[in-house]
């Protein structure tokens, strides 16, 4: 598959096509987000890493593409994405910060072995281009550990799993679609300044909230987390009642407007009278 | 405040809508309508304005319950502004459910103007309903401040 792509983009930009393309580099063993303008540079271009390939810039609070955009509006940018990568790129799109028709999005699916390590649904690119898509596992099954406790366990659980939050605020910086210029997680009514561990579950609560409608489970924030506190358990049972109450998916359709933020009604709702 | 269960008090903490829930408040105040003396209620001009921090913040800050009452659907005073509400607090009630705090403290209901008397109802059936769980684990915070 690598090197399919890589003869894909050398011939995009020897054919001028694109600019330049966008993927993950791999040199003296680090694997790190590269755009690559030369094709000569491509031999180093890798993919099926954990690494993801659009992030969120700190603290401009920008997509990294957009930051690319707004340098060189108009030129034409091919983005290698996963599934994961390219849904983080329409959610930003539909906050206005990328423009989508600018961008050659090339994707490429990942294999059973990365859906599971990353707890993927949904583990193929829209624009699949390259590799065999796979079923991911069911969120169902992952989330059942904390379906089948009382709330009180659950209150128990939490509790536990953040008095171990060091508030280094890897969550929401590893975060893809986390681009609130002005963040919650810093209002000091929340949780105050200095204090550790931070306030069950004030904290966690805004990040969790205010990411519902826009969470593409890419698995990031847990990856970040350096004590390993499980935090997509809730954010795939958020994205399950977003679905459900919604009729929203994340990251499907860059036109789709994020339900919490818009006023009307999912039409699945008005068809069904409810 | 007491916690033991025979003489538990529950405090509800009401955000009401400036055009219909608070004044349907009023209208069961200057109808001499009996209910519980149990809400605190904060007016706004709109349910839609009522974050779900707020909703969260007052459960972390000790009320037992948080009622959040707005205009029926259609009868918004701002068009759409309740539309808002109705998306965000079965959300909210989701996430604080998974948090492993009660959705049932967090309540949503549209009462209107006229409404005094369904009002009065919603409030003696959240107290009934809030003495049965009992107090708020999470009254107090894990710091004083």
């Amino acid at each position: 598959m690598l090197t399919e792509i890589r003869k894909h983009c050398a011939d995009l930009l020897t054919r001028k096509q694109v600019a330049a393309v966008y993927g993950l580099r791999e040199r003296d063993g680090h694997t790190a987000p590269y755009l690559f303008t030369r094709a000569e540079d491509l031999d180093g271009l890798t993919v099926g890493t954990k690494v993801p390939v659009t992030f969120t810039l700190r603290p401009a609070k920008k997509n990294i593409i957009s930051a690319f955009q707004e340098k060189c509006p108009g030129q034409k940018i091919a983005v290698l994405v996963r599934g994961c990568d390219e849904r983080g790129l329409y959610e930003v799109a539909k906050r206005g910060q990328i423009q989508v028709a600018d961008l050659a999005i090339i994707g490429y699916a990942c294999d059973a072995d990365q859906a599971r390590a990353c707890h993927c649904p949904r583990p193929h690119p829209q624009n699949l281009k390259f590799g065999e898509k796979v079923q991911g596992p069911s969120n169902e099954a992952f989330i059942a550990k904390i379906v089948n406790m009382s709330v009180a366990e659950r209150e128990a659980f939490w509790r536990a799993q953040f008095s171990k939050c060091i508030k280094c605020y890897g969550c929401r910086n590893s975060c893809p679609v986390c681009i609130c210029k002005e963040c919650w997680m810093e209002n000091d009514a929340f949780s105050p300044t200095g204090w550790l561990p931070p306030d069950f579950p004030m904290f966690h609560f805004v990040h969790f909230y205010h990411l519902s409608d826009s969470c593409i489970e890419c698995g990031a924030c847990v990856d970040a987390c350096p004590m390993d506190i499980p935090l997509n358990l809730i954010r795939k049972v958020l994205s399950k009642k977003v679905q459900e109450e919604l009729f929203y998916t994340a990251g499907q359709d860059p036109e789709e407007k994020p339900p919490l933020a818009s006023r009307e009604e999912a039409k699945e709702r008005l068809e069904k009278g409810i | 405040m007491s916690s033991t269960p025979d003489n538990f008090e529950p405090r509800i903490v009401a955000f009401l809508c400036n055009w219909c829930s608070y004044t349907g408040a009023d209208l069961a105040g200057i109808s001499r309508m009996n209910y519980p003396a149990n809400v605190r209620a904060i007016r706004l001009m709109c349910s839609g304005s009522v974050k779900p921090f707020f909703i969260m913040s007052a459960l972390h800050k000790g009320a037992d319950g948080v009622l959040i009452g707005g205009c029926h659907i259609g009868d918004c005073h701002y068009q759409t502004g309740n539309h808002l509400t109705k998306k965000r607090i079965p959300i909210t009630r989701e996430l604080l459910g998974a948090l492993g705090i009660d959705p049932r403290r967090v309540r949503l209901e549209w009462i209107s103007a006229a409404e005094g008397q369904e009002f009065a109802e919603v409030i003696h059936e959240f107290v009934k309903e809030l003495k049965a769980l009992g107090p708020n684990p999470l009254a107090g915070g894990d710091h004083a401040h």
